[in-house]
């Protein structure tokens, strides 16, 4: 029988790198689309290439676009994104549940929306940003058990944890 | 009747005699007996004069000897002294000239021609085959058995980049517990409640 992994909340600086990573990957990939787009666009004719220029036009609307439904996809089928899977982090619901579809969703768009948001983090007990709080999810650092490779993050003593309580 | 005279004054002049003779006796032996004194005191002072001109003789030699020895028991130190440091002197400089020589003698030996040789030989014949049959083995078996190589490089790969994730999680790991600590001073918060663990 093995001891339950302990987990933390995950803070600005690991959450502030997965998101960067994560869209440096959706930017590579979608200017490779526009860029793909281009030079068929180059080589297909007139009307083609007028697509094309609207379709980089919208670059600005694309990329936002692209990046909630990446994150989305990926809190929705394995909890967390490349980014934060380098991390080590994971998204879950605050009853510890996966999240679930709508949420993701909704996490997502708020995200790409509203950025700035993010930083009510820094404030929060539970390190909550807005689309957190709307979404009902937190961002967890699972602990692998004493004695694997564990993360150097100083700990909250056990007894200070067992004065809170979970609802609040 | 005169004779009677005589012979009854004779009795007392005998008398006499006798007792001046023995007088005379007595003093004559009470100065010889002085003499024996006097010349026995006479000879114990010479004597003591023998003895003391004798021991002041002894003393002066003797001192003169212990003079004499002090200074070459100095000298022979201060000799065995200068002896010593010229013999260190002479093994350190002769350590020097061996070391010297040795050097020269290696560099003679490992720049020769002939050596050279000899070793480029010895590498034709004994290293090169030896080399290419291991080689030759080698490939051998890495062809026979690819998965060998195949785990130890995915192994080493895997390893590497467990470590360098490992140094990105612990690295932002402690930047999050720097802003907690700085955060958490300013806003007078106390640590929040453990995350709830995944439902079973």
């Amino acid at each position: 029988m093995t001891a339950p992994a302990r987990r933390e909340y995950a803070g600005l600086v690991s959450r502030s790198i997965a998101y960067v990573l994560d869209t440096m990957v959706v930017m590579f990939f979608v200017s490779g689309a526009v860029a793909v787009i281009l030079v068929v666009a180059a080589v297909a004719g007139a009307y083609a290439r007028d697509l094309a220029i609207a379709a980089a036009s919208a670059y600005v609307l694309v990329l936002p676009a692209a990046m909630a439904v990446y994150c989305a996809v990926f809190w929705l089928l394995a909890g967390r994104t490349p980014g934060m899977a380098l991390l080590g982090l994971r998204v879950v619901q605050t009853d510890g549940r996966p999240v679930r579809w709508f949420s993701a969703l909704l996490r997502g768009v708020l995200l790409v929306c509203f950025p700035i948001g993010a930083l009510w983090l820094v404030v929060d007990r539970r390190h909550q940003a807005v689309h957190d709080k709307v979404a009902r999810t937190i961002v967890i650092r699972p602990m692998v058990p004493d004695g694997a490779h564990e993360v150097a993050m100083p700990r909250v003593p056990q007894d200070a944890y067992a004065q809170e309580t979970l609802g609040d | 009747m005169g004779n009677h005279e005589e012979n009854s004054v004779r009795p007392e002049s005998a008398e006499e005699a006798g007792a001046t003779t023995a007088g005379r006796i007595a003093g004559q032996l009470g100065r010889w007996g002085d003499l024996a004194v006097g010349t026995a005191a006479e000879t114990e002072e010479a004597t003591l004069h023998v003895f003391a001109a004798l021991r002041s003789v002894v003393s002066r030699r003797r001192r003169a000897v212990s003079d004499r020895a002090v200074a070459g028991a100095t000298g022979v130190r201060r000799r065995i002294t200068e002896l010593a440091d010229r013999g260190a002197a002479e093994r350190a400089r002769g350590r020097g000239l061996l070391a010297a020589g040795l050097d020269a003698a290696v560099a003679a030996v490992a720049t020769s021609p002939v050596l050279e040789q000899v070793v480029d030989a010895q590498l034709e014949r004994v290293l090169r085959p030896v080399v290419g049959a291991v080689l030759d083995d080698i490939v051998d078996m890495l062809e026979r058995e690819p998965e060998r190589i195949r785990s130890l490089v995915r192994s080493q790969r895997t390893t590497m980049v467990d470590e360098v994730v490992s140094r990105v999680r612990s690295g932002a790991a402690a930047g999050d517990g720097n802003v907690d600590r700085l955060t958490s001073r300013v806003l007078h918060q106390g640590p929040p409640a453990p995350p709830p663990s995944e439902p079973q």
